[in-house]
């Protein structure tokens, strides 16, 4: 039986999601199968939406390269526990969708991490394209699988407005979050 | 030659390949759970196709009423990055088949406003010497 104090606690929280302009969120485990699901969500809401194709199909690029780039180099802090993954997707104004994603890597990766997002924000788009022309040409896959486009093409499509932080949480882990801003017009 | 065919899934493209009725059309939502198992064998196949074709025009090389042309028909609604790598590959060996001589283009349908899919044709077009054709839908 849920109490009234409980009823209340709900109803305030739903009170904040909505006040957040919340569009989804979730925390736990990212497997494929929530990937599609959490993109099948966003979908239902693009249809929905007065967005032009454009924007909805630049939004779900967005979201899916986050999520692959999750599953690719997402490190469990216990493997019995890896409910790291953390993704918000809200509509900040009129003209801005925000999307955080946030996960654990381990040291190595965060380093990597912090050198090529701090390069490729330098970037102009046609930097970023080229870059992007140049993987491709290379045609190389990385042991994970990637062939380095996931975030640039996060960068080329947010106009490079996208900020990221990386928390220490011991020696060995660090918990990243990528923060995205989403143009919701003139894409 | 045998027909590729492979229908469409949640995550995965149509391929409809013939070489016997040449048709060859590919098209869907693409972001494959194991994308290097999805792309080789589509991959493969126009390797496959190459010596098909290069052994019909040897045989019909005194042949002065033999013209063979191919076209590729793509209609991507999306393509995850990974994806955007394969089907690179994939029209680099369709560019390939244009040696010695032209035989190979493309037709790049994207759905009306699709800006984003029109992007990606563009970005192909430039990388490779093949003709290229975009289409809105």
């Amino acid at each position: 039986m849920i109490t009234m104090q409980e009823k209340v606690e709900s109803y305030e929280l739903c009170k904040k999601i909505e006040d957040l302009s919340v569009i989804l969120s979730y925390h736990g485990v990212l497997t494929k199968t929530m990937t599609n699901k959490l993109l099948n969500i966003y979908t239902q809401y693009a249809e929905a939406s007065s967005l032009n194709i454009t924007t909805k199909k630049v939004v779900y690029s967005i979201l899916d390269a986050g999520m692959e780039n999750v599953l690719k180099y997402t490190t469990s802090p216990h493997s019995t526990d890896n409910k790291s993954f953390t993704l918000l997707f809200q509509q900040k104004s009129n003209d801005i969708f925000s999307l955080t994603i946030g996960n654990y890597v381990n040291s190595e990766t965060a380093e990597f991490l912090k050198q090529y997002l701090t390069k490729i924000k330098s970037h102009s788009r046609p930097e970023l394209k080229e870059l992007i022309e140049k993987n491709l040409r290379k045609g190389e896959l990385s042991e994970e699988g990637g062939a380095g486009l996931g975030l640039l093409i996060i960068a080329m499509h947010s106009n490079n407005d996208f900020n990221f932080n990386l928390i220490e949480t011991d020696k060995k882990l660090h918990y990243f979050i990528l923060e995205i801003s989403i143009p919701t017009k003139k894409l | 030659m045998k027909n590729l065919q492979i229908e469409k899934t949640e995550d995965c493209p149509s391929v409809y390949f013939s070489f016997h009725e040449n048709v060859y059309k590919m098209g869907g939502d693409s972001r494959p759970e194991n994308p290097k198992v999805f792309y080789e064998p589509v991959i493969s196949w126009i390797r496959e196709l190459k010596a098909h074709l290069d052994f019909e025009a040897d045989v019909n090389k005194d042949n002065p009423n033999y013209k063979k042309e191919l076209i590729f028909e793509f209609q991507f609604d999306y393509l995850n990055s990974i994806s955007i790598k394969f089907i690179y590959d994939l029209i680099k060996e369709i560019d390939a088949l244009n040696e010695p001589k032209p035989i190979a283009k493309v037709i790049w349908h994207y759905n009306e406003g699709d800006e984003l899919m029109k992007e990606n044709g563009e970005d192909y077009a430039h990388m490779v010497k093949l003709e290229f054709i975009l289409k809105e839908v």
